[in-house]
Formats: structure tokens, sequence, C-alpha cells
């Protein structure tokens, strides 16, 4: 068993939210609630969910801009909050984030070639041939012209930007790149070079990517492995394709139904998608639950299309509303699971255990009632 | 590939924020006026031989309010109220006028910027001392703290230097004139903050110094810049209000301040020039500056710049 | 193939019928030009756009950033920046040119029976009243009326567009809805005049998957019921795909192509659009980090005030030849209702080398 780049077991991170005069805790927002995946050398793990998932929040947490509330992560095995102060540096060097909007990701202020070099300048290293030299090197290998060090970010379009970006997170040759929505801002004929020059990195320099993105296209098609979460935690993860072809979880099933596909023959509305039967497109109801106040039970019950089907009509399932349902692989049957007995205060605890469940990244989803969604259900004719 | 390496704006290549500044300043001719008035009284503060011979101490009281007798003549602003040349007090009030300005504006801003970025930055009990105070400052009088600086330097002897002249009307105004900046500073910084490019330097592990000095403060300061001419404005102002009180720039130094308090008693007294010669050269610098500043802000905003 | 066509053919003529067919406009575009005055000089956004909306027809207008849609719109609404006019062309409602009366007079007339509803319905709602009386507030002022009328016309707009528990919401302030919601809101805002054309400008843009397919679910219900006239404009061909009869590509403020959708997703006669719909990343096909380059457009929009001579599109194009350096393409029909800004149209419409975009969907669906 090879020894995960970046290792994440049961992450946490809880924010108070403070209110009145004496600034009191009111309540808390369970951004990210216990979340475990490994990430290897030179690949790229996906993390899919809506905004409020707690998947911008778990971003910013790896970087080290957050400190977790629980929960550890491991850089080549090593907990990171067990490291000296030096140690902690060398771990901002390693890990590395790429932004989502490329307008506010560059100081405006600032000339390419000082935010390309502010890195050197912050970790006071001095790079090999000087910093001008390696300026220039990292803009041509992010596809930029050298030659404009001195030109400013607004001289520069959105894709020129987020290479920009893309540079000054390669300075200090990190090993993880955590890259929030990179391409989300971007036009769609723009999209795809960035997508292309973030693969041809990580071949070339054996990059492991963390790729957040809400676009399931794009993750798809960049991901070796993706994670879907939802309210903090993470519900279904797997090898991309058996993600996306074999989707385990109904938020997982539903999501991939509701994105729009470039085919006309795939209505989003009117007879053919409402009426046909399976339902066409999954359209769920009502938006997510904050993440303040999760609801119990499995979190995604109450916007759930399956459970009411499964409970006969109208009534949920009572494992849907009772319990956590833990993040495992589905029963073969399709059939309900013995409901895990963890009672949301040491959940989890199970997830970071069942990480190497045989050779290669195991497909599993958090559902009592996990189950491949049959294809003919999908489009109807 | 390679067509991807041309930057937007390929034809006005070379440009810098500073250059970019100033073409939008030049395409604007009334900014070019009021630079040149700013310029006509910088000059007249440094070298005012150049502009009068006569010393504004020289006081003939038989030649009181003499009227106007235009250029060529013995007094071509005339003499106010104790027979002083009026262009002589004019003319050697500008630099303690200005000088007052320029320490007052520049020492607040310091404090103000440095409270304000302090108190965004960190938030928390930093940002609470600091607001709290700035209520405090904007709640009390500041004729009433005027006066109290007054007492409380009663008799004690400044001297008579440059410097020296303008210490207590600039004590006061420094006093009561920081707050803007620390509010502007503070909301300002709190927006740039959050931006991408600030959490970018601190997942690169930059120091919190580093991201004040390097990353917030360029950003945040940029409405302040643009407050600072008619904050000048202010001060000047502000001073002949002092003056009233005995506590502006001390006697037998003069100032537009002083000059416009004694002439206010003669405008409806046959002798309205004492008054009007001071008060157009405040007007005017005022507005030289007003005009400076809004160009200012439109030359630095880099969406009015595109 | 074929049977993805007679599918959408049934779903388009379930949608309206047969009644109503494209002869007669509800709004038509005619020629339209815009141009902003910057410091540099005058730059042209839009340049000879004309489309015609019937009512219950959806029409997508698809473009990049800077490629001249959300401009158009505005020009059709009278909502022009200070900095911009339209130096050419006419907006048509029922007939009537917009662009000749007054201001003031056009934006009445729009109020009437244009809506639009925005990608930011934050900005576009105002923070400081309550939904119900932005709700109200048109009724009132422009129906003349009754502050209980308009009231309980409010609750049933909020019901239409699927806000829970209209009745207690009204009193309710924007920031208090989800993203989802205060785009429901808006649509109802929009809906409140009975208007009988609707300009969407990306109104799905800031929401989430889930959340985008109900809202787009709404609008598509609520055009069909109402039979009105649907502008949708976009940058996602998958929305497009999705819900549109009708597409007009742009490109650098121009149109490059106008076609029955299912046609151009077919086969597209611009290669721009043809370029566009391969560089899609689908959730669908290929994938698995493998194996994976996206094919791309090489190069990127250009911008409004530094157009390429001859065709806009040629330092991009994979077709681009000598002429398309020198003489900009006419907009010229291919085929029946069809029509492309291509030198080369025929040829690229003819080349049937598009795969199709989303090929296990197909697999289930035949």
């Amino acid at each position: 068993m090879t020894e995960h780049v970046l290792e994440v077991r049961d992450l946490v991170k809880h924010f108070p939210v403070r209110r009145g005069l004496l600034r009191r805790t009111v309540g808390t927002v369970k951004a990210v609630d216990g979340v475990s995946f490994g990430l290897d050398r030179g690949r790229t793990l996906g993390l899919v969910g809506e905004s409020g998932s707690g998947k911008s929040t778990l971003a910013r947490v790896l970087v080290g801009i957050e400190t977790p509330t629980s929960g550890q992560v491991l850089l080549d095995g090593q907990d990171v909050a067990r490291l000296s102060r030096a140690g902690r540096k060398q771990l901002r060097r390693d890990v590395q984030m790429v932004f989502q909007d490329p307008y506010t990701a560059l100081n405006p202020r600032m000339s390419v070639g000082e935010i390309v070099g502010e890195p050197f300048a912050i970790h006071r290293v001095r790079p090999p041939g000087g910093r001008a030299a390696a300026v220039g090197e990292l803009l041509e290998l992010v596809g930029l012209d050298p030659g404009h060090v001195s030109r400013y970010p607004h001289q520069f379009s959105g894709g020129q930007r987020q290479r920009i970006g893309i540079a000054r997170a390669l300075a200090l040759r990190p090993r993880i790149l955590v890259c929030d929505e990179p391409v989300s801002a971007l036009d769609v004929s723009v999209q795809g070079q960035v997508v292309n020059l973030l693969q041809d990195l990580q071949d070339e320099l054996g990059l492991s990517y963390l790729f957040v993105a809400h676009d399931l296209g794009v993750v798809r098609h960049i991901a070796h492995e993706v994670a879907v979460m939802y309210l903090g935690r993470v519900v279904e993860r797997g090898p991309s394709g058996a993600v996306y072809d074999g989707a385990l979880h109904p938020y997982t099933q539903a999501l991939l139904s509701a994105a729009p596909v470039p085919d006309p023959s795939v209505r989003l509305a009117g007879p053919s998608a409402a009426d046909a039967p399976g339902g066409g497109a999954i359209v769920l109801e009502g938006d997510p639950p904050s993440p303040t106040d999760p609801p119990a039970g499995c979190p995604f019950h109450t916007r759930c299309w399956l459970a009411p089907l499964l409970g006969g009509g109208r009534r949920i399932p009572e494992p849907c509303a009772a319990t956590r349902p833990a993040l495992e692989p589905p029963r073969a049957d399709g059939g309900h699971r013995t409901a895990t007995h963890d009672d949301g205060e040491q959940h989890g605890h199970e997830h970071a255990r069942d990480e190497h469940t045989g050779g290669g990244p195991a497909h599993l989803a958090a559902c009592h009632f996990a189950r491949p969604l049959p294809a003919p259900e999908r489009v109807g004719s | 590939m390679t067509d991807l390496s041309t930057p937007t704006t390929a034809a006005r290549a070379p440009a810098r924020p500073a250059a970019d500044a100033w073409r939008a300043l030049r395409r604007r001719p009334d900014t070019v006026i009021a630079a040149a008035v700013i310029l006509f009284f910088a000059v007249m503060a440094a070298f005012p031989g150049l502009f009068t011979g006569t010393s504004p101490r020289a006081c003939p009281i038989r030649d009181a309010r003499l009227d106007p007798q235009g250029w060529g003549g013995a007094h071509p602003l005339g003499t106010d109220a104790l027979g002083c040349d009026v262009l002589a007090t004019l003319v050697h009030g500008v630099r303690p006028s200005l000088l007052l300005a320029v320490v007052v504006v520049g020492v607040s801003l310091f404090i103000g910027v440095t409270l304000g970025l302090l108190a965004g930055y960190y938030l928390g009990w930093v940002d609470y001392l600091v607001s709290r105070t700035v209520e405090v400052f904007l709640v009390i009088p500041l004729l009433l703290a005027a006066l109290l600086v007054l007492s409380l330097f009663q008799g004690v002897d400044l001297g008579s230097g440059t410097f020296e002249v303008i210490l207590l009307p600039a004590i006061v105004l420094i006093l009561f004139g920081w707050m803007p900046y620390a509010r502007y500073v503070r909301a300002s910084t709190l927006e740039a903050k959050n931006l991408d490019y600030v959490t970018a330097a601190r997942s690169l592990g930059a120091s919190d110094l580093r991201i004040m000095v390097r990353h917030v403060l360029p950003n945040a300061i940029g409405t302040v810049t643009a407050l600072l001419p008619t904050s000048v404005a202010g001060v000047i102002s502000a001073e002949a209000v002092l003056s009233f009180l005995g506590i502006g720039v001390r006697p037998p130094a003069t100032s537009w301040g002083i000059q416009i308090e004694q002439g206010s008693e003669w405008v409806t007294g046959g002798a309205p020039h004492i008054l009007l010669a001071p008060l157009i050269c405040l007007v005017a610098t005022v507005l030289a500056l007003v005009v400076l500043g809004d160009a200012l802000r439109d030359a630095l905003d880099p969406r009015l710049a595109r | 193939m074929s049977g993805d066509t007679s599918a959408a053919a049934a779903s388009s003529a379930a949608d309206h019928d047969g009644v109503v067919g494209p002869g007669t406009p509800l709004l038509e575009v005619r020629d339209l030009a815009v141009e902003f005055r910057t410091p540099e000089g005058n730059v042209r956004a839009v340049d000879g756009l004309s489309y015609r909306v019937a009512a219950g027809r959806t029409l997508a207008v698809v473009g990049e950033s800077g490629s001249g849609k959300s401009v158009s719109s505005l020009a059709v609404m009278g909502l022009l920046p200070d900095t911009a006019r339209v130096t050419h062309g006419e907006v048509l409602l029922a007939g009537e040119d917009l662009l000749s009366l007054s201001r003031r007079e056009h934006r009445r007339r729009c109020g009437e029976r244009i809506a639009m509803v925005f990608q930011d319905a934050l900005a576009a709602l105002n923070p400081v009243h309550t939904v119900g009386y932005q709700l109200t507030e048109a009724l009132r002022r422009r129906r003349g009326m009754s502050r209980r009328d308009a009231g309980r016309r409010a609750v049933e707009l909020l019901d239409l567009v699927g806000v829970p528990n209209a009745r207690g919401r009204v009193k309710d302030y924007p920031h208090q809805f989800s993203g989802g919601m205060r785009q429901r809101v808006m649509i109802a805002t929009a809906l409140a005049l009975d208007p009988d054309v609707l300009i969407a400008d990306e109104p799905t843009t800031a929401l989430d998957v889930t959340v985008q397919a109900q809202v787009l679910r709404l609008l598509a219900e609520i055009q069909a019921e109402r039979r009105m006239g649907l502008v949708l404009i976009t940058h996602d061909l998958g929305v497009v795909a999705g819900m549109a009869d009708d597409v007009t590509v742009m490109y650098a403020g121009r149109v490059v192509e106008r076609a029955p959708v299912r046609d151009t997703f077919g086969a597209p006669a611009h290669p721009y659009t043809r370029a566009l719909l391969h560089s899609i990343p689908s959730s669908g096909a290929g994938g698995d980090g493998e194996g994976r380059r996206l094919p791309v457009i090489p190069g990127r929009p250009p911008s409004p005030a530094a157009l390429p001579t001859g065709c806009a599109f040629h330092p991009r194009c994979d077709t681009a030849r000598d002429v398309c350096r020198t003489d900009p393409p006419p907009l010229e029909a291919v085929a029946v209702d069809r029509a492309s800004a291509c030198h080369f149209a025929a040829e690229v419409l003819a080349s049937h080398d598009v795969p199709p975009p989303v090929e296990h969907e197909e697999a289930a669906h035949d």
C-alpha cells in the first residue's frame, strides 16, 4: 500500500454563529462535517457539490487558510497539525491554491512579475538563476509571453489571468494544487484551454489536484476520482467513470440528471420531460437546508426523490429520517442495509477506516438504499 | 496558442498606473487650471518676496482701510483696519496656511490609516477599541476641544518660528481630523481583505504585515486619496474658525484665517476688500483642490481608467 | 440521430400546438447596431442583429463575453447606459418601432409588454423594500389597482412561481430569500403586468445545478401556459438545447448563425458553433481523467475595440482561408430557416464530423 500524498481523516470545520451585543454563540455552521479521502501522486480528485456543501471551506482548510475544528490532514502520512512552525511553512509550499475568480485573485496594483514572484519573496527563496528568470520560466510554462512581466492584471483577459494565477501557484514547486472552481468564471471556449493546461502540467510535473467544481462535465473530464458533497459531508465517492455512469446516491443521480446536456432531444421542460415514465430529468424540490441546522438522519432525506418512492407513496422510510448513513460500498442486492449506529456525535470514525478496502479506490455511497439508477429511467422516450 | 500571449489592450502596452493617471488628468482642462492655481500658491508660500515688497508688519495706522489701488499703486489690494498692506498680509499668510494644511492632513492621514487598517484587518477587540475611540472623538465638538487645548497651553511660550506658529491649531485639528480616514480605511480594508488575492497571499504564508502593506493598503487607500484635497481645504477653513477663538496661527504671523476673521468686521463698514481678498484666495484654493481630488479619484480607479 | 429529431419535433409540436407559426412575430429586431463611446473612440458592440420571437416560442441568443448578447437586450428594453446609443436598426413590438419613440415612451411601452429577468436577482431587487411592495408597485402605478387588489395579485404571482407560503412571504425582504427563490421572485415581478415577451438574461447562471433545473422548468411552464415569447440570453449550450426552439449565435457583435435548435446541434453551419459544441466538457462522455485533451478553440474572443479584419472569427477558425482575412462574410441562407455568416457555410454544414455530444444518453434513449 502506497502512502497518499494527501490524506484527510474525518475532517470537521465548524464556524460559530455569533449574535448580539455580547457576541454570544447562538449556533454552529457545520461547513465541513466529517470528510475523509486520500489523494495520490499525479492524480485528480474532483470535489462536486452545490453552494453551501462545504467544498470551498474544505479547500481553504487544506491550503491552511482555515484551521480544522477536528480531524486530521496528513501530508505524506504526517499530521499537519503536529508540524513545527518550519514544517508548516513547508506545507504552505507543498499545497497551493488556484482561485475561481480571475478578476479578484490578482492584486490589481501589482505587476505580473511581482505577482508571480511574490511566493519567492514571502518564503525568502532565491530560485536558481534568479527571481526574474524564474518568473519568466513560470510564465512560459503556463503559456504566457515572459516579456509581459511588467504589465498589470487589467491588461489581460480572464483566461490569461487564470494562467497568471496558476503560475503563481506553481512558483514554489508544490506537489498538490487545490483548484477552487478554476474555470467556472471563464468563457466556454477558454475553459477548455485552462483545463488542458492543468492536465499538461499534471503530466509534466506529477502534480496532484483537488479539483473543486460545480460543473459536472469539467470534473468528469479531468478527475480520476470524484467525491460528491452535500451539507458538509461526502455522500458518494468513487472512480470518476463509476460515479458518472453508475451513480449510487440519489443526490448524485439528481445532480447528473439536472445538468443541462447539449442535446436538443433532452428537454428540460414540457410534456416529454415531465410526464415521461421515470420522470425524465430528476428535479429536486426546494433548496438545500441550512448547514446551521442540518436535518437529522440522512442530511438529504428532506429533498430526496427516492425516499418517498421507497416508502410506498408519501412516507419516508424510517432509517432515512432516523439514522445517518455511513459512506460504504452498496449492498449487492441494493436493498436496505443494516443501519449503522452512529449518533451524530461520533459519526465518521468508520469513514476513516473504510479507506482501503480492496486494491483501487472503492465506489462508496452514504445512503441506506444506495443502488444504481436503472438506465431506462434516466431519459423518457 | 501563440495568440494567447497578447494582452487585451495591446495598443497601450507600456502603461503603468502612474502614467495612466497622468494621461487621464491631462484629458481634463479643468484639472490643468486647478493644478496651476495650486502651483501658484505653492510658489507664493516658498518665495513671498516675488509677490510683494511690502512688509506685512509695517502698518501705519493713518493708512487704515485704503481702497485697492490696482497694480502699480503702493497698496494694490488696499490696506486693512490697522493699515497693513492686504496684499503683503495675503502673500505672507500663504505659508502658515498651506503648511498647516499639509501637516494636519499628513499626520491625521498617518494616524487614521494605521488605526483603520489595524481595526479592519484584525477586527475583534482592536476594532472595538478603534471604533469606539472614533465615535468619542466625533461626538466631542471641535470648538469645545479647541477651547480646552487653548486653556492647556495658555501662557506657554511656543516661540515664533514658521512651525511653532501653527503648532496649536495643528494639534487641535489633527486630534479631530483623523477619524474620517480611519473609518474609510477600515471600511475598504474589510472589503479588500476578503478578496481572493489576499487569501492567495495568506495561503502562500505571507505575514500579516506584508499582507496589510502590500495587498490591502494599496487597494484600500484609493478612497482616501480622493478625500485628501477636500481635507486640505477643510483645514484651511477650520483654521479661520480657530482664529476667532485665538488659537489659530499666532500673531505676529498672519494667515488667511486671521485675515478673514479681521476682515469680516469691515464688510459692511465700507472696506469689503479686506475680507474679499483672502476669501477669494481661499475659495480658489479649495475649488482647485476639489477638482484635483475628483480627477485623482477617477484616475486611480482602474474601472474608469479602462 | 433520427430518434432524437423525431422526439424533439414531437416535443416542440406539443409545446405550441402548431397554431402560431414563426410568421407572426411579437417582437422583431431588425439590423440593430449599438455603439459605445469610449476614450479610444466609438466601439461597435452590436452590429446588424436581427431576430424575431413569436408567441409561445423560445429564442436563445448565445454568445461569449463581449459578443454583444446582453447589450442588444438592453437596447431592446431602452435601458442602454448613457455611453451607448443605437446607431441603426428597428425594434418592432407588434409592428411598432420602439426606437422611433422617445426614450420615456419606449420604456413605458416596454414595461407594459416586455419584461426582463436578470442574472443577479439580489442586485435587481431593491433591498430596502419588501418583495410584496416591489410586486405591487407596478400594478398600482401602471394598472391603477387598489392596494388590496394589488396585494392579492402579488400573493397569486408568488404562488404561481412556486414560492412556498406566498401569503406569509410577501412581507419579506429580498435578502431573506435563497438564491433560487429570489430568482423566482424576480420572475414574478416580471410577470406582474402580463408581458407578451420575456427577455431572460442569463437567468440561471448564478444558481446551483439542481436549483437551475427548477427555475428553467418554471420558466418553460409559464411560457407555455401564457404563450409568451421568450428570449433566452445565455452562454450555456446545455440550457439552449433544453429550452429553446430557435437559436441565434453571436460572435464579436455579429450574428454568425441562426437556425432551429435541433438543426444547429445536429449539424452546425458555422465553424464557431461547431467548435463551441465540440468544446463542452460533457458529464456524459469521455472522462475518467485519462485520454483526455478537451478540444478547444484557440485564442480568445476579440475585444470589440480591436476586431480582426474580414471575418472576426478567422484567427481562431480551423477552416479559415485567405478570403476570410479580407472579406467579412454576409449572413446568408444555407437551408430552410437557417442562415450562416461563413464563406464556407455549405462546406461546414456538409461535413458531418460532429460526434454526437452525449453518447450514453442516447444509448439509454434508443
